[in-house]
């Protein structure tokens, strides 16, 4: 359907435990290859297991499926290790040397078990800047009721503000909307992904003006949301080339640290 | 795929989202750049201005006269007029009718609903039923509107096994409660899954189910990639059934007769 190549920052897998399900990886393959996606990041199965403040065991499980999808995949996927930083800072620090140092993740996943702000996040930022590693973190507007401790924009520019020397990914632009990108649009170390709600006609042209298409990296959601759909979102853009390239493609890999 | 008919989209202004291809003639040149062969248009001012009519006015008088673009009109039935609003509007060519019932203030079950979708009926027209017309979670914080339950819509289409429904901005997830309906059809525009068409076919069958893209407030092309399956998920002849056939079935025949 398309030669193009893209990377996907921001997907799930749906089954719980630590072994991933063969028939979903076929599918996630499948499509995959169908979009021209060649990198896909995962980020955990986080509505698959655990809820909204998974215990250590629902994380050490659900970051060994991620391990065990790249060891079997290695060429599609990736993995984020996905955290909570209300546990005990020894075992969040030694996770993060399990998957990522250890086990070849590239970054670093936050959901809604803590809010951004807490103080609770500073021992994972400050072992994300010793070993420069992205992290991803969850992020929202809404006007119907927030999840669990789900963070904002303005909470995570505030975790921005006090650690300069990550990277930062604020998840979910539509969810983010044009408030979440004034809030981070003047912090350098601040990405976003064009993940979330519906694919409304001109967020990403906006996103693009706020940020530069430097900072504006494609995700799907996907298992939760369609691979075609999001990247439409992107394709669909009135954009140059050149930024939809970095979009779909130029941004994620140097995050990464992709090789040719 | 030999027509794609578009059976959801608006021109005119909208508040909370700045619309780019929101007159006739930049809709209609933006849909058919992507291949759409007719486009069932609303104006979606007149959901928020004091009386439809105002913007049922306005899209007679911008519409072309050219069959590409199927007259939507929007109905309050909580107005004292809407009766002979409707008449107007048959008589000025409209092919359905779309009602708002969050944003009007009324539920399905109350009695003046299905007096309007006995008179829609009786003239052959469609009952457009806008689900919602922006995610709820990303609503003014001054205007939260709740979304129109699934359950009220299947429940009014029972009650109404003659008429024709269309719900128009539905989520994947409120499909269930329309399955089996003969007479309510679904429109893909917010409709999304792992794999949107399979899942969705997996639930609605492949006679239920319609292309609608909500422009301009979506980018077409995400929502146009529903119909792009991988190989071998959706036959040609249900993709066919999708893209054109089922809505030619739900606004009935002889389209180019009534205007």
């Amino acid at each position: 359907m398309s030669q193009a190549l893209y990377i996907d920052f921001h997907t799930h897998l749906s089954t719980p435990g630590p072994e991933p399900s063969g028939e979903e990886l076929a599918k996630a393959e499948r499509l995959a290859q169908t979009y021209g996606i060649v990198k896909i990041v995962l980020l955990g199965n986080v509505t698959a297991q655990g809820g909204p403040n998974p215990t250590t065991a629902d994380i050490k499980d659900l970051n060994t499926q991620t391990l065990a999808v790249m060891d079997k995949l290695p060429q599609l996927f990736t993995g984020f290790c996905y955290l909570n930083p209300s546990h005990p800072e020894e075992f969040n620090i030694a996770e993060i040397e399990r998957c990522v140092v250890t086990g070849g993740m590239k970054g670093i996943k936050l959901w809604i078990a803590v809010k951004a702000t807490d103080a609770r996040l500073d021992h994972i930022m400050a072992r994300a800047a010793e070993i420069g590693v992205p992290v991803l973190h969850h992020a929202w507007y809404k006007q119907t009721s927030y999840s669990y401790q789900e963070s904002n924009p303005a909470e995570i520019a505030h975790l921005a503000r006090r650690w300069p020397q990550v990277t930062l990914v604020t998840a979910h632009l539509s969810g983010c909307r044009e408030r979440g990108i004034t809030d981070i649009a003047e912090l350098p170390n601040v990405y976003i992904d064009t993940s979330g709600s519906q694919p409304d006609a001109g967020m990403v042209e906006y996103a693009v003006k706020r940020l530069g298409a430097e900072r504006i990296l494609y995700g799907s959601d996907w298992c939760l949301r369609d691979f075609g759909v999001q990247l439409g979102r992107v394709q669909g853009a009135s954009l140059s080339e050149a930024e939809r390239n970095l979009i779909l493609y130029g941004n994620a890999k140097r995050l990464l640290q992709l090789d040719e | 795929m030999k027509s794609l008919i578009d059976t959801s989209v608006f021109v005119g202004n909208w508040p909370f989202q700045p619309l780019k291809e929101n007159t006739c003639a930049t809709l209609k040149r933006h849909l058919t750049s992507y291949g759409v062969t007719q486009a069932w248009v609303a104006n979606v001012e007149a959901v928020l201005l004091p009386d439809p009519m105002y913007g049922n006015e306005t899209l007679f008088t911008e519409l072309p006269s050219d069959p590409f673009f199927v007259p939507v009109v929007i109905i309050n039935p909580t107005l004292a007029t809407w009766r002979a609003d409707l008449q107007y509007c048959i008589a000025q060519g409209a092919r359905a009718v779309k009602i708002l019932p969050n944003y009007h203030q009324y539920t399905l079950d109350e009695p003046v609903v299905s007096e309007l979708v006995q008179a829609a009926h009786a003239d052959g027209l469609t009952l457009c039923v806008q689900m919602r017309i922006t995610d709820e979670r990303a609503h003014h914080p001054l205007m939260k509107v709740p979304c129109v339950p699934a359950a009220a819509l299947a429940a009014l289409a029972k009650q109404h096994p003659y008429a024709r429904f269309l719900a128009c901005a539905v989520f994947h997830a409120e499909l269930p409660r329309l399955a089996g309906i003969a007479n309510v059809w679904a429109e893909l525009s917010h409709v999304e899954s792992m794999e949107t068409l399979v899942t969705a076919l997996q639930v609605m069958g492949d006679d239920h189910l319609v292309f609608g893209s909500h422009s301009p407030f979506l980018y077409f092309k995400a929502v146009q990639a529903k119909l792009a399956c991988s190989p071998g998920t959706v036959s040609e002849q249900t993709l066919d059934k999708v893209s054109y056939a089922n809505a030619q079935t739900l606004l009935g025949s002889d389209l180019n007769n009534h205007r």
